[in-house]
């Protein structure tokens, strides 16, 4: 189940391949990738940050303002690629499309196979 | 820092983050000026439905599109996952999958079938119900996954033109709900002809105790509310579902990109990231609760003794 749960990380890693031989613009992979795992990294350390607070509003705080954070580290890191040359601005779009579909429908599935929250004593 | 910002009162956090948005979009539109309008971009674009089969039969247009895509999606996934709820009913040892899937075969059974039928009925209807529930469910949750569906825009892969990435749900489409409505209303008419005879049904839509005089009156009104349940029952998801999928797109860089004006981005990608969530978490569970709901009060109002 953890290579369903990561299995955004692999169509990124099988992504470089596709970049290399179609001859797209590998700025545009790195600051795809680098913009994912970025996101992915923080929303990992944030969520888990979210799970150990007894704070239910500082919980739900941080989870929003990671989603909202995230989105806008994505969204600059393309624009950035994109100002410097635009055919790579749409590439790393185009990746972090693919992989936001492949994280989004995988998490429907994991989704109910995670270990539930514990309560707070 | 952190200390700093919990010692603020909430009035001052919300100032400070309002004047932060403020300051960042005032920057991006002084440092990216306005492209004008662009008339290229045309949002609609994204709902329409170009045939990538063309079967035509007489005045029928049957072809296959993306609506036709994303229906056979949402019955595959439905169809699975009954299957996979009744095999798993079976086992002995219930694991965390099997608690889910009876979670929520409970959930349709108590919240939604249960409340408004009888026992009888229940148990004749609660597949269909099910099953509409799940469908309707899967449909718009599919509804916000990207998938390469846009043959208007294409992505040059290999020589191959990979359509573009879009959302598209087959109930932003009024046919599906439509086409799911009839079937609804002409199956709980038909129950309640069956349970009470032609006449004894049409009785039945008025009121017990009304007044003689007022019968005629109270039926045209009860005539005119069973059509119009097909339109509100039909749009009440239709509308939704579109209404929420416009606004994803909007927000998600369709203004930025129809006015040309970048600053605006600032402030509606994050509106893109909180439209998203609440419809994803809420909206597409919520109309699929209301559709089956209805969907169970109707059918137990046809047969109940009075109305």
């Amino acid at each position: 189940m953890e290579v369903v749960r990561y299995l955004d990380l692999v169509v990124l890693a099988l992504a470089f391949p596709i970049f290399v031989v179609a001859g797209f613009p590998l700025l545009g992979y790195a600051a795809g990738a680098l913009a994912w795992l970025l996101q992915r990294g923080i929303q990992v350390l944030l969520l888990r940050r979210a799970a150990a607070s007894e704070d239910v509003r500082g919980a739900v705080g941080i989870t929003a303002a990671s989603m909202i954070g995230r989105g806008y580290l994505v969204a600059l890191t393309i624009f950035g690629a994109g100002l410097i040359e635009r055919d790579a601005g749409l590439a790393a779009a185009v990746l972090v499309i693919v992989l936001f579909t492949v994280y989004f429908a995988t998490s429907f599935i994991t989704r109910p196979l995670q270990p539930p929250r514990r309560p707070a004593p | 820092m952190t200390a700093w910002w919990k010692g603020l009162k909430t009035r001052s956090k919300l100032l400070l983050i309002a004047g932060a948005f403020l300051a960042i979009t005032v920057f991006v539109g002084i440092a990216f000026p306005s492209a004008g309008r662009n008339n290229a971009f045309k949002p609609q674009n994204e709902f329409k439905l170009d045939p990538w089969v063309s079967i035509k039969l007489g005045p029928l247009d049957l072809s296959i599109n993306k609506a036709v895509l994303y229906l056979a999606l949402a019955a595959t996934l439905t169809i699975a996952t009954m299957l996979y709820i009744a095999n798993r009913m079976k086992q002995a040892h219930p694991n965390r999958m099997q608690t889910a899937v009876e979670l929520s075969y409970t959930f349709i059974r108590d919240q939604i079938a249960g409340p408004s039928l009888d026992r009888r009925m229940a148990q004749k209807w609660f597949a269909f119900i099910g099953t509409l529930f799940l469908f309707i469910w899967f449909s718009n949750l599919l509804g916000y996954i990207p998938l390469p569906t846009n043959t208007e825009e294409t992505v040059n892969i290999f020589g191959i033109n990979v359509p573009a990435f879009a959302i598209y749900a087959a109930t932003a489409n009024l046919s599906a709900p439509l086409a799911l409505t009839l079937v609804v209303w002409f199956s709980y008419q038909i129950e309640g002809v069956r349970a009470k005879g032609f006449l004894g049904y049409l009785r039945s839509w008025i009121p017990a105790g009304t007044p003689r005089a007022m019968r005629p009156l109270l039926f045209a009104i009860e005539v005119i509310s069973q059509f119009v349940r097909i339109i509100s029952l039909s749009v009440r998801l239709f509308a939704n579902i579109l209404a929420g999928h416009l606004l994803i797109l909007f927000m998600g860089g369709g203004l930025v990109v129809l006015l040309g004006l970048a600053a605006i981005g600032v402030v509606t990608l994050p509106l893109a990231v909180i439209f998203f969530l609440f419809e994803v978490v809420l909206i597409a569970t919520l109309q699929a609760f209301i559709f089956a709901t209805l969907t169970a009060i109707y059918l137990g109002e046809s047969v109940a003794e009075s109305h």
